[in-house]
């Protein structure tokens, strides 16, 4: 169990190009269609968790989903895992610094992975839409958030909204 | 105590700090990065840090936890690179410890279960409006649309692996020869 979540997460720290909201559908892949750990409202469950607590989202969903795993022992192997493989880069990177053409090596890569990545986030929308958009109500808050974080950008904090849609569905879901 | 401890010490603090009070993802700590240390404290120039930031959000890996890595390694070299580290994801693991520990049982009860069905629509809709913003950012035509949407339906219709469907808009992109969009 341990050896599957290590090798899970480095494929999740792998991939994780542009930090958290890619990783979504990463960690979705491994561990709840993969793996069959967590179910698919168990991950939006922890996305929302990860979103609301200080912290990258993905180490935060990584330790949350390596916890509900195999407890500390997971969260901790987990975390270090999504972590390797940016670290194997960066030290790579630190060492090659000699030499400005690594550099623009990575940039160029970084920038060809992009579309990919946006990819991977719409992929996210559809699964995670498929796990908590149940009723008509729960369908609302999901447009409703969707135009509120469109409109108001970084004027409205996404902890705040989350937060507000939760007591909200304390109330009428 | 040496100067050299006495920074590390500081580098881990101003990360440990960051990382504790900010909420909502690895974004919202790259303005109180560049704050503390280009600002505050001039240990990076503000084109460093751009170039540091650039760096980061290239590689595989959550932004911020990189951020620090480039950070530090300017500031204190590899040790300093690997203290601003730490410090900026330690203090992540440990509240998500606390909370599993302490609110894991919580989380079962009914009343917590239509917290998390509001919140986890919430996090859709807000999921969806970063895809439409970074989708706005980077797709200039319909070519890029077509990329975009044809490495999604890959992973949805298909379920190939979203590594592979990574490779697979890479390659288009590397094929198409077209510059890529940095930053």
């Amino acid at each position: 169990m341990l050896v599957d979540l290590l090798t899970s997460f480095l494929r999740v720290g792998i991939g994780a190009y542009g930090g958290g909201v890619a990783t979504i559908r990463l960690i979705y892949h491994e561990i709840v269609e993969i793996r069959g750990w967590l179910s698919g409202g168990e991950m939006a469950e922890i996305v929302a968790l990860a979103e609301m607590t200080p912290g990258p989202i993905a180490v935060n969903a990584a330790t949350y989903t390596g916890f509900r795993v195999t407890g500390f022992s997971g969260a901790a192997l987990a975390t270090l895992a999504v972590l390797l493989p940016s670290l194997f880069f960066l030290t790579l990177l630190w060492g090659l610094q000699r030499f400005p053409a690594a550099k623009n090596v990575v940039v160029r890569i970084g920038g060809l992975l992009r579309p990919g990545v946006v990819a991977l986030i719409v992929a996210a929308v559809a699964s995670l839409g498929k796990a908590t958009v149940q009723t008509w109500v729960s369908g609302l808050f999901a447009a409703v958030s969707f135009a509120l974080a469109l409109g108001f950008r970084e004027r409205l904090h996404p902890a705040l909204l989350i937060l507000l849609f939760g007591l909200l569905g304390m109330a009428l879901l | 105590m040496s100067a050299r401890w006495a920074l590390r010490i500081q580098l881990f603090s101003i990360f440990f700090l960051i990382g504790l009070f900010t909420f909502g993802g690895g974004y919202a700590m790259i303005p109180l990065i560049s704050r503390e240390l280009v600002q505050k404290r001039r240990w990076l120039t503000d084109g460093e840090f751009q170039e540091a930031l650039t760096l980061g959000s290239s590689i595989p890996g959550p932004v911020a936890p990189n951020l620090a890595f480039l950070c530090g390694s300017k500031v204190g070299g590899l040790t300093g690179a690997l203290v601003a580290e730490l410090g900026c994801v330690l203090p992540s693991f440990l509240v998500i410890l606390g909370i599993a520990l302490g609110l894991a049982h919580f989380f079962s009860t009914p009343v917590a279960q239509k917290f998390f069905l509001g919140a986890g629509a919430a996090v859709t809709g807000l999921v969806a409006a970063s895809a439409l913003r970074l989708g706005r950012q980077i797709a200039h035509d319909l070519r890029d649309l077509l990329l975009v949407l044809s490495a999604a339906a890959l992973i949805l219709g298909l379920n190939i692996h979203p590594l592979l469907a990574l490779l697979w808009a890479a390659a288009w992109g590397l094929l198409l020869r077209r510059r890529p969009h940095a930053g």
